[in-house]
């Protein structure tokens, strides 16, 4: 499940390339319009780097998790003999 | 008669006779142009601003179903594991995703919000001009002509009016859409990986000591939990793998082999420059060498410390600093650079700033804060602070340098570069010479520099993203600068064929022909005259003279680095390094 998640969490490849179509000047010469076209270039991209940071840690939470349940399983296999 | 063309405007095209007439009038009445108002309204791209945020519409919608499946595996965690911890990470990491999903949605909100007012606006402005047009030209003809010149000198009551109308409602418009659009950039100052970030980075794993709950029957733990915490972890450094090794690592090996130097200069400068990255790393908690050249005695040789980490940040804003000043001595520099991190900080919590003291270049008169140096490279030091060669070759030098910060930093990272004094200069020249920056900031300027004459002469900036902070006080921004420099260079070093605008440091930024944004701030040195009181006729032969002299000091006092990165002027100087243009308060040039 934790896997899964990891894996929604990097989307569906639409977002692989792109960059702003903003232009400085996109929403007009004022400061607003420039700030506002500078900071959404950057918040945007910002929105999918956040998932794709959750999603790496996810599969790194998801990764621990396995290997402490492996460990635990071979240690405990460890005390009980198999059959000779 | 004909309409006037108004070219690259979207509404240009079918401007009828009468908005020309209207435009005309306003013409004569000193009014502000209607239609320039009109075409900046309907040049505002909405729809493009629209689609981009689609983009962040997915991403919320990947964060949501991440989420979603996290907090199904939470419950599974809970029940087939006795430890609370794997359930506690996973619950952490869903609860930063849904975090981070509320400023995504929040801003694409924001922007939905203003793409609808700003389409409205265009829509009404395309309706006000049309109802205009229309009742122009159900005006008496006469009356439309009485408007122009080389007729009846007051345009018709009833011209006026439309004409009063277009105007108010014009500007009704425009504060509409700048409410919009202010309303949008105070919305998309939260950065949505800050949750994510601020995760602890070392997770905790899911160990704790405690085995799974689905261990079999009778099973015991096992003896070294340590091995149990110690996963794999992709990132994590191993003996095989280090991981990355530092940006600055090089520069630290050559400082740490000139400390053991034998000559004098050379370690001296080493000395100087560690006693600088210990004060950067406490003011910032990081701190980088990001350049290194070592000194000798005829070159005070070159250093950058960044105060914060540039590989990690948000924004990076470069530092340069006027005559005087050399990489043995950089505790100004770095003290500034603190600053102005600081307040960007304070203006934008959820932004990482990263500020570099650049001493790069071949500062004149170095050696007066600096290492030993031997006496003629004294003389050449002294006569390079009468005009702006360094400051040019040093701008060749940025430019190559803030290339080199741009590949250590993340790819979206915002550059800037401030000078103060000469170092304005040289920012101008790096500028002039194609630095890739996002915005400059001139302080305390003595000129751009030779073949700048106005902000347009930087190829990959804009001129209204050249700021310039120039206290009125200041007599280092006033062109008497100039002239002493002339005069002195002249005594000194004999005639100098100075640039082609005769003046040793080129053009005053602050100038309104310039073109650049010049900064509404003040000094932030209590401005004090003195009048000395003499002695019977000492006072009339001397007094005036010493009084001069006294306030002259005083005046100089007012051109710091320190001052101008104090009060509302390092407001503005971090706000501009931040990309906040709307906090930034400008006034028209000199």
């Amino acid at each position: 499940m934790v896997d899964h998640a990891a894996e929604a969490l990097r989307g569906d490849g639409t977002c692989e390339v792109f960059r702003s179509p903003l232009s400085d000047a996109s929403l007009g010469p004022s400061a607003a319009g420039r700030e506002v076209a500078v900071a959404a270039g950057r918040r945007v991209t910002e929105a999918v780097d956040a998932a794709r940071a959750l999603a790496l840690r996810v599969a790194r939470a998801a990764e621990k998790i396995r290997a402490a349940a492996e460990q635990f399983e071979r240690a405990e296999a460890g005390q009980i003999p198999g059959p000779r | 008669m004909s309409t006037p063309p108004a070219s690259g405007s979207p509404g240009g095209g079918r401007r009828s006779d009468g908005l020309s007439v209207l435009r005309l009038m306003a013409g004569l009445q000193g009014l502000p142009d209607p239609l320039v108002a009109a075409d900046e309204l309907l040049a505002i791209d909405a729809d493009t601003l629209a689609g981009w945020f689609a983009v962040a519409r997915r991403a919320a919608v990947w964060l949501w179903r991440g989420a979603d499946m996290l907090a199904d595996a939470i419950p599974a965690l809970a029940a087939a594991w006795s430890s609370p911890t794997p359930q506690a990470w996973i619950t952490a990491l869903r609860e930063a995703g849904l975090e981070s999903r509320t400023v995504v949605v929040g801003q694409a909100d924001a922007a939905d919000l203003a793409c609808s007012t700003l389409t409205q606006v265009k829509a009404s402005v395309e309706e006000e001009l049309g109802a205009t047009e229309a009742a122009v030209a159900a005006l008496d003809p006469a009356d439309v002509g009485a408007a122009l010149p080389g007729d009846s000198p007051s345009p018709s009551p009833e011209l006026q009016h439309i004409l009063t109308e277009l105007t108010a409602r014009l500007d009704e418009l425009r504060a509409r859409a700048m409410e919009a659009l202010q309303s949008l950039a105070l919305s998309l100052r939260a950065d949505p990986r800050d949750p994510i970030e601020s995760l602890p980075t070392d997770d905790p794993g899911a160990g704790a000591g405690t085995g799974p709950r689905f261990a079999a029957s009778g099973g015991l733990a096992p003896t070294d939990p340590s091995a149990v915490a110690s996963g794999p972890i992709p990132s994590r450094p191993t003996p095989a793998d280090p991981g990355p090794m530092p940006i600055d690592v090089g520069n630290l090996e050559r400082l740490r082999l000139d400390l053991q130097s034998e000559d004098d200069t050379t370690r001296e400068m080493a000395q100087g420059v560690l006693a600088s990255l210990t004060q950067a790393k406490q003011a910032g908690g990081v701190a980088q060498l990001l350049v290194y050249e070592s000194a000798d005695s005829w070159s005070q040789g070159r250093a950058a410390i960044s105060v914060g980490d540039i590989s990690t940040a948000d924004n990076v804003a470069t530092l340069v600093p006027g005559i005087t000043s050399a990489p043995a001595h950089m505790a100004d520099g770095v003290n500034d650079a603190a600053a102005l991190r600081a307040e960007a900080s304070r203006q934008s919590p959820g932004e990482t700033t990263a500020v570099v003291a650049w001493y790069g270049y071949d500062i004149p008169l170095g050696f007066a804060g600096g290492v030993s140096t031997n006496p003629l490279a004294k003389v050449d030091s002294t006569l390079d602070a009468l005009d702006d060669d360094n400051a040019g070759e040093g701008g060749v030098v940025l430019a190559r340098d803030i290339d080199r910060f741009r590949q250590w930093a993340p790819v979206g990272a915002r550059f800037t570069a401030l000078g103060f004094s000469m170092g304005s200069t040289t920012v101008s020249s790096a500028a002039a010479r194609g630095a890739r920056l996002d915005d400059a900031v001139l302080m305390g300027s003595p000129g751009a520099g030779e073949g700048v004459p106005t902000a347009d002469s930087y190829p990959h900036l804009p001129a209204d993203h050249t700021f310039v902070i120039a206290f009125d006080q200041d007599p280092v921004t006033q062109t008497r600068t100039d002239l002493a420099a002339t005069a002195a260079g002249t005594l000194l070093a004999g005639p100098r064929i100075s640039g082609p605008d005769g003046e040793p440091f080129g053009v005053d930024p602050a100038l309104a022909d310039f073109g650049a944004q010049v900064v509404d701030a003040t000094t932030n040195v209590p401005e004090v005259r003195m009048s000395l009181s003499l002695p019977g006729p000492i006072e009339v032969l001397a007094g005036p003279v010493e009084s001069a002299a006294v306030n002259q000091w005083l005046a100089v006092s007012h051109h710091s680095e320190t001052n101008y990165l104090s009060g509302r002027s390092k407001e503005a100087a971090a706000a501009v390094v931040l990309g906040h243009y709307t906090d930034v308060p400008t006034k028209p040039g000199r």
